[in-house]
């Protein structure tokens, strides 16, 4: 009999990637604390920001370390577009009255902040897109400085480095999920089109792909400037997750993190930015528990602070020592899965189910002959 | 690539699991505050390795469980850039309050710190101090950094619960956060202020050349409030200059347009950090500016009188604690610190650490009914007379940032030398 594996079978697919996450989700929206409700949000925000960040990085092979950048552009957009008149004008001292009297619904201010980004990722790649690899990298780093020092000068509109609080949060967990399955719809699309293959070709043989007729520099262009749209998203949520911003917060750091999640996860598929802000996520804020000292049976460990760096450094080293394309490798087994059609459609057949019951069938009756054959070469060996 | 697979559908199911138990203890919201706490407790036992507090945290984690005992949420950063401030605070905190709970607690109630390391991130700022307020606890201290105090304040005010910050000391943050939000610490306004009338009424000067690290919202602060104050005293600015970059240490081009003045200035403002001091001492003391030279708390850490040396001589700055100070409250908690933690005191940091906490008790008793985030919110306004380490915390009126003393230092040949304290009326 031809074994069919479990991940091929539809049903399995849709319980464990679509069914019960979304359940998860919805006891968490109403049934939760509020950490939790928070943390679950910014993971869902990681997310966006990993997967488009996956976009430039991943599939189009251009290594931007400037996404932190372009969250700023999309912080500081949808907050003075969504805070009311009053309160910029109360938090930020000589705001222009055009500035303070300008309101939008935060979807708007979303979109808005999202075409702002693409527009400067734009103009900046087609200046800096001609450079390769390292110095690409580094000139998309100097992107972070540029802004940086842009937010921090020009008190009268983003108040400078004393950074704005107050900002009203408009979506709760499942609002962010809609926006992130939207956001992960669109860039599925993308990478799945003559376009994605054309930044995959690119990728792969620049010379090769352009000798094809690929036109190289607008096709690096536009990737760069969509995962510039989708991080200013990303960072126009954020912001109104966390109610407060700075310069500061979208410095260094913040990119690194990022740039961090997509390597870990695997940065050549989409599914990977869930495995990478999974565990820069969740994991600190369980680690950092250990840091004030633990025990083990009769060990006890004392108080190390640092001791989380520790751990995730060598989470780090290992992942990329043992699997170099991040965790999830080159499966894109959550997205191929939430937006192929067949997933739903196979739902409806019957036979489905009855391959999903059968391979968990066999699945145990498989462990009880292995079990069988054991205890029969034991057997023998002890005739021997 | 079905291996592959495989393991993706491992990984997924496994982080699928870790958020169901992760949150699972967490909808049950009472057994998981005493979860928590007792995990809190137990850790604060073991971090205070004279071990003779072992007993403390067990019978603190019986009270916990049998809700005998009071949450006070604690926000520390002791991993990443502001771990150097914040540890010695973090440990002076635990010490507090297990000496308060040594010697029977508040009301026969324990008090059960909850401390989480934030690692100077601001979205673990904030989501710490989001789990803190889930937890229960009436009030929260913590930070030293005005950003981050902003963005962990900002949250315990959405929920109404006091956020009392120790270190924090931009002076409009509680205009900014909002009416839950308290600093123990003076203001940076405060203590600009203190140090410009001493310029100008025991030190005779009358110009002043002012430098300033631009990179920080609390240097551009000092910076701001030296001024206006030494210009109203009626002393004139005669030369400003700034740098914004993170470990700037070529200062010839200030130095020059110093020299180029036509008269030198009597004293020099330098707004800044400390890591950036002694190459900026050496090298403006050896460009043969000798003119007293003066500084916010930034400048308090004695690794510039040792690493400056002559250099640092007739270097004022201010800061919140008299060191050199005998009285015995005072040598005493240093004592104890260092039996602790093998060192004295790093900074002023672990002092209001320590005060804070003392004062926070002092709120928790002056409470009749039942202890929750009103009460405590009432309570704060209420205590008159508090004497710390750093001086008296009241909060008069609808002030909610204290006026504390200020105490101003000097260097001397590698050592440090109290001045003077000011009383600001």
């Amino acid at each position: 009999m031809k074994n069919k594996k479990i991940t091929q079978n539809s049903g399995f697919r849709f319980l464990i990637v679509i069914a019960i996450p979304l359940a998860f989700f919805i006891i968490c929206q109403f049934s939760m604390s509020a950490y939790w409700q928070k943390m679950i949000t910014l993971f869902l925000i990681n997310v966006l920001l990993c997967a488009s960040l996956n976009l430039t990085n991943g599939f189009t092979g251009i290594f931007s370390m400037g996404h932190s950048g372009f969250m700023a552009i999309g912080a500081y957009f949808t907050t003075l577009l969504i805070m009311s008149s009053a309160d910029k004008t109360a938090r930020i001292e000589g705001i222009p009255g055009w500035l303070a009297n300008v309101h939008a619904p935060f979807w708007v201010a979303l979109l808005i902040a999202g075409v702002v980004a693409l527009g400067v990722a734009a103009l900046v790649g087609s200046l800096v897109l001609k450079a390769k690899g390292d110095y690409l990298s580094v000139m998309t780093l100097g992107l972070i400085f540029i802004i940086k020092g842009i937010v921090e000068n020009n008190d009268s509109i983003t108040n400078g480095s004393r950074g704005l609080s107050g900002i009203p949060n408009k979506l709760n967990l499942l609002g962010v999920l809609v926006v992130l399955i939207l956001s992960l719809f669109i860039l599925y699309k993308v990478v799945h089109s003559s376009f994605g293959r054309s930044m995959l070709a690119i990728r792969d043989d620049e010379a090769a792909a352009s000798s094809l007729g690929i036109h190289a520099a607008a096709i690096k262009i536009l990737s760069f400037s969509i995962g510039a749209f989708f991080g200013a998203v990303g960072g126009g949520l954020w912001a109104m997750l966390q109610g407060t911003i700075s310069p500061s917060y979208f410095y260094l750091n913040e990119t690194f993190q990022i740039v961090e999640m997509s390597v870990l996860g695997g940065m050549y598929t989409l599914s990977g930015s869930f495995y990478g802000a999974a565990i820069l996520t969740f994991l600190p804020q369980l680690l950092s528990n250990l840091e004030s000292g633990f025990s083990i049976g009769p060990v006890e460990v004392p108080a190390l602070y640092g001791l989380s760096n520790i751990i995730m450094s060598i989470i780090f080293i290992l992942v990329i020592m043992f699997r170099p394309r991040g965790v999830s490798g080159t499966s894109e087994f959550i997205t191929d899965t939430m937006f192929s059609a067949k997933t739903y459609r196979d739902l409806f057949h019957r036979e489905t189910w009855q391959e999903f019951a059968d391979i968990v069938k066999t699945v145990f009756t498989k462990n009880k002959s292995k079990a069988e054959v054991l205890h029969t070469t034991e057997k023998k060996e002890e005739k021997l | 690539m079905m291996k592959r697979k495989l393991m993706a559908l491992v990984l997924c199911a496994g982080m699928t699991t870790a958020l169901f138990t992760g949150c699972g203890g967490s909808t049950g919201s009472g057994s998981s505050a005493a979860d928590s706490s007792a995990s809190a407790s137990s850790a604060a036992g073991s971090s205070a390795s004279a071990g003779s507090l072992d007993a403390v945290s067990t019978t603190s984690t019986d009270a916990a469980a049998s809700g005998d005992s009071i949450t006070v949420g604690c926000v520390v950063n002791t991993t990443g850039q502001m771990a150097a401030y914040e540890v010695p605070a973090a440990n002076a905190m635990q010490m507090a309050v297990d000496e308060i709970n040594d010697a029977g607690g508040v009301k026969g109630k324990k008090i059960n710190l909850e401390l989480i390391n934030a690692q100077s991130d601001a979205s673990q700022n904030s989501t710490a101090t989001t789990k803190l307020i889930d937890d229960g606890a009436p009030v929260i201290i913590g930070e030293c950094e005005s950003t981050l105090a902003m963005t962990a304040g900002s949250v315990a005010q959405a929920a109404g619960v006091p956020f009392i910050t120790y270190g924090a000391t931009l002076p409009d943050l509680p205009d900014r956060v909002g009416d839950c939000f308290y600093m123990t610490c003076y203001s940076d306004k405060v203590q600009a202020y203190a140090m410009a009338e001493y310029a100008y009424n025991d030190l005779g000067a009358r110009t002043a050349y002012v430098i300033e690290d631009t990179t920080s919202e609390y240097t551009e602060a000092l910076s701001k409030y030296f001024k206006e104050h030494f210009t109203e005293l009626g002393g004139s600015v005669v030369l400003e200059d700034s740098y914004d970059e993170n470990g700037y240490t070529d200062y010839s081009a200030e130095i020059a347009k110093v020299q180029a003045l036509d008269a030198e200035p009597d004293i020099l403002y330098f707004a800044s950090f400390s890591d950036q001091a002694p190459t900026m001492l050496s090298q403006f003391r050896s460009a043969g500016l000798s003119m007293p030279i003066l500084s916010g708390d930034g400048f308090d850490a004695i690794s510039i009188a040792e690493v400056a040396g002559k250099d640092a001589n007739n270097v004022y700055y201010t800061t919140h604690i008299d060191v050199t100070s005998t009285d015995s409250s005072y040598t005493d908690f240093v004592k104890k610190y260092n039996d602790l933690y093998g060192s004295d005191p790093e900074n002023a940091f672990a002092s209001l650490g320590y005060d804070t906490v003392y004062f926070v008790k002092d709120v928790l008793e002056s409470i009749d009914g039942d202890i929750t985030k009103d009460s405590v919110k009432e309570a704060i306004g209420q205590v008159k007379d508090f004497k710390g380490l750093t001086g008296a915390i009241s909060f008069e009126g609808d002030s909610h940032v204290p006026n504390k003393q200020v105490v101003i230092q000097e260097f001397k040949d590698g050592g440090v030398e109290h001045v003077t304290t000011i009383q600001p009326e």
